[in-house]
């Protein structure tokens, strides 16, 4: 199965939950377990929180790019925004960092510990651009394996 | 979000249906508070019975409310998480510091 979809959203609240739904109908094509579209479910959440609140302020007129590839069993998602980028992006991706004290910094953990690869480029003032993927099947065989 | 609730003395009950992110975390934190502030409630019961998905916002709104509660010497519990949600439960470390009742009845109990 090979697929791609590209989404620009407004930046508002309500656009987290077509986020994920949307990456999770794509990765539900592939042999991804149900447990495995949670995990994306939950990392996709989290990148697409994180345009619209950092990113973006809470702007709710600004743009969220979302694109989420399906080659065989590899799910590739990317979420870009056009808003005041990180710092220190090191920094910003320890747990327990975040500019708001409601909330608990845990974001950019959820999605390295849910899928198989994390990349995060940011320009301060430009923007942000969070690339992850999952490969269908890898919880199983990393358990099978034992590592 | 569908968002439930009724006061039973000084607890507010919290009955939360479906997926919880950003949008879930705001109301249920609007809510928390206008009845914290107005010193409607002192407690906090939160039944995530229903609940199939949540990230880290809500888990935000919950600590948020936590951390007010026990500076106002109020109560927080939570009752009857769904497998499905409980990894990302552990994983922010939330039973450590709330503790889970198997029904409303026994969280209001204490027991």
């Amino acid at each position: 199965m090979q697929n791609r979809v590209v989404v620009e959203m407004a930046s508002v609240p309500q656009n987290v939950a077509v986020a994920r739904l949307l990456a999770a109908m794509v990765a539900a094509q592939a042999d991804f377990t149900v447990a495995e579209v949670d995990e994306i479910k939950l990392a996709v959440s989290e990148a697409v929180t994180n345009a619209i609140i950092h990113g973006y302020g809470s702007q709710p007129d600004r743009v969220v790019r979302l694109e989420v590839t399906l080659l065989q069993n590899h799910l590739d998602v990317q979420v870009e925004d056009q808003g005041r980028g990180i710092d220190d992006i090191a920094l910003a991706m320890q747990p327990a960092v975040s500019s708001d004290p409601d909330r608990m910094g845990l974001g950019f953990c959820f999605m390295e510990s849910h899928m198989d690869s994390l990349e995060v480029e940011s320009t301060p003032g430009r923007g942000t651009r969070v690339r992850m993927t999952k490969k269908a099947g890898s919880e199983h065989l990393a358990r099978a394996t034992g590592s | 979000m569908p968002l439930e609730y009724l006061t039973v003395g000084a607890s507010l009950v919290t009955r939360l249906t479906g997926e919880l992110d950003l949008v879930a975390a705001a109301e249920f934190r609007r809510l928390a508070d206008d009845l914290l502030d107005r010193r409607k409630v002192r407690h906090l019961v939160v039944n995530l019975e229903r609940v199939t998905f949540l990230d880290s916002s809500f888990l935000g709104a919950l600590l948020g409310r936590y951390k007010r509660l026990r500076m106002e010497g109020g109560r927080m519990v939570l009752v009857g998480t769904p497998p499905t949600v409980r990894p990302t439960l552990e994983a922010a470390g939330i039973y450590a510091i709330l503790r889970e009742f198997r029904s409303e009845s026994d969280a209001l109990s204490g027991d």
